[in-house]
């Protein structure tokens, strides 16, 4: 019967969400979108490359998306007394944060087909159907692991402004230390090793494998969802209801 | 003993002796070693509506978090219908409707949204959320405002609103946590209409607030508490009948921020002769209010014993 709880969260804050529908939208589409626009035209300039490059957008919209949808909303929860509403009206812990990762991976995948779908308009990479699952799957990890450091922070800031302003940092932050606009190589190596902590890094190799066309490494594709496994326990367990 | 059927109550027989909330030594200690709460023993009778008032820092929020089960008591328990709170956190769920102090709602969502919504989460299915939420809309009078975003709400009807989300599920007791704090005394006397009509309809009411006549008009009985000590507990009658000094005289703009200055005695006469022996210019005589009872025992919340 959780399940139901859980839709009726997603409705709610669905509902809530979609009155900030434009910020969605240039959160998650828009500022990705000019990422890979801008970067190609000045940089890139070359089509081949054009895979490689969108590729790193998504994860960028997914650190963006993800990190700021959870992050906000707990915050949001917790500072305008919607948490205690939410907990005088009996919701589970583990109900509330399901139903926060459910949003954002959902919003992570409407970025991974999108941008396939315009990489398949282009003609510049086709996925079957198994490439997309698997493409999806990447994204749901990275989406839960991104939104699961939101919820970190939404659940450990001491006030709303610092809380909100935490996470527009982690975001860009996290962005540019996973290796999602340059490859692995290029970071100091002491960033290296932190890169291959985070599921974007993971996620983005492994987009660019399937839009090139190679095969796909299952060790990534565990290794992605290891990782979104230990953010989200850390995450969950940071969550209490009662003191 | 109350028991959940399909998330609906059952209250058989052998209820009627329980009291429907009860603490026993109750007490609550924060990390640092603060006790908010001490030792507090209270029963409350099915279809009571208790106030429990105090000044700020007292305890009141402390205390109702741990009846609600959001604050695992330090050492006591709560029951609800004999049911150990802490020992079955789902079924306090269902037993009880909150309104918690400052509660948020979701700017974005209509009334008539937050009541759909927010029936499943309370564990009603979709026929049971919809006849609840006509109920509520009628009860509460809410049709005219059904279909505005909470956004465009006032602060009072924000509250019917929340008062409407306690009421969802239709349990036998409510926790309101100073429901009409920061409301103006129009909005407030409308909302003292709603909680009294509750009370009528066989609800339990456990009520915090600051204001003093909210309880002298709403009570059945009252719960003052000061310093996470519960000082009295009783009807109003009762406190007054042993406070003593029950009258009061007030002067005038006596002290030096111009407010009345109060004296109390034992006896009409004894006030009288008080009066007659000063050159009063303004005062009056009359009976102790519960508000002149409740400072004189913030003043002297120190002193045991003094009620």
């Amino acid at each position: 019967m959780e399940y139901i709880r859980v839709l009726a969260l997603l409705r709610v804050y669905g509902r809530q969400e979609s009155a900030h529908i434009y910020l969605m939208l240039y959160d998650s589409f828009l500022m990705p979108a000019l990422a890979a626009y801008l970067g190609f035209m000045l940089f890139v300039r070359d089509l081949e490359r054009l895979r490689w490059w969108v590729a790193g957008c998504v994860a960028f919209g997914i650190a963006q998306g993800c990190l700021i949808q959870v992050g906000s909303a707990v915050l949001q929860d917790r500072f305008h007394g919607r948490l205690d509403l939410l907990r005088a009206a009996q919701v589970r812990p583990l109900t509330y944060y399901v139903a926060h990762i459910l949003m954002t991976t959902g919003r992570a995948l409407l970025l991974v087909w999108m941008a396939m779908l315009v990489l398949g308009a282009l003609g510049v990479a086709q996925l079957g159907l198994l490439g997309l699952t698997i493409a999806s799957l990447a994204a749901v990890c990275a989406g839960s692991s991104v939104g699961s450091l939101g919820a970190i922070i939404g659940l450990r800031a001491t006030d709303y402004d610092q809380g909100n302003m935490l996470v527009a940092v982690t975001a860009v932050g996290f962005a540019l230390v996973s290796p999602v606009f340059y490859a692995l190589d290029r970071l100091p190596r002491p960033l290296q090793f932190v890169a291959m902590l985070s599921p974007l890094t993971h996620a983005t190799t492994l987009l660019r494998t399937m839009v090139d066309g190679d095969p796909v490494s299952l060790g990534t594709l565990m290794l992605i969802g290891i990782l979104a496994f230990v953010y989200n326990i850390a995450s969950y367990r940071m969550l209490r209801w009662q003191g | 003993m109350a028991t959940l059927s399909s998330h609906r109550l059952v209250v058989d027989e052998r209820a009627a002796n329980v009291p429907a909330l009860s603490c026993e030594t109750l007490s609550y200690k924060y990390p640092q070693g603060t006790l908010a709460n001490d030792s507090i023993q209270l029963a409350i009778a099915k279809g009571e509506l208790f106030c429990l008032i105090g000044p700020n820092g007292a305890g009141k929020t402390t205390l109702v978090r741990q009846i609600t089960g959001h604050l695992r008591p330090s050492s006591g328990a709560v029951f609800l219908f004999g049911h150990d709170v802490n020992a079955n956190l789902s079924l306090a769920g269902s037993l009880l409707g909150i309104i918690p102090q400052n509660p948020g709602l979701f700017d974005m969502l209509t009334v008539e949204e937050h009541l759909r919504y927010f029936g499943p989460l309370r564990g009603l299915s979709r026929l049971q959320t919809l006849a609840q939420t006509d109920r509520i809309i009628n009860t509460l009078s809410l049709g005219p405002i059904r279909r505005r975003s909470v956004h465009q709400l006032s602060g009072g009807e924000r509250r019917q609103v929340l008062i409407g989300l306690a009421l969802l599920s239709d349990p036998p007791i409510l926790v309101l946590d100073e429901p009409t704090v920061g409301l103006d005394p129009e909005v407030r006397r409308s909302l003292w209409k709603v909680i009294d009509a509750q009370r009528n309809s066989g609800k339990t009411v456990l009520l915090t607030t600051h204001y003093l006549d909210e309880a002298e008009r709403l009570a059945t009985r009252i719960g003052i508490l000061i310093e996470g000590r519960l000082f009295f507990v009783g009807s109003l009658s009762q406190l007054y009948a042993q406070v003593g000094r029950s009258v009061c005289v007030s002067i005038g703009g006596r002290d030096l921020d111009g407010s009345d200055t109060k004296y109390y005695f034992d006896s009409p006469d004894e006030a009288q002769a008080f009066v007659m022996g000063h050159n009063f210019a303004h005062y009056s005589v009359g009976r102790v209010s519960l508000e002149d009872i409740y400072l004189r025992l913030i003043e002297h919340s120190n002193v045991k014993g003094l009620i």
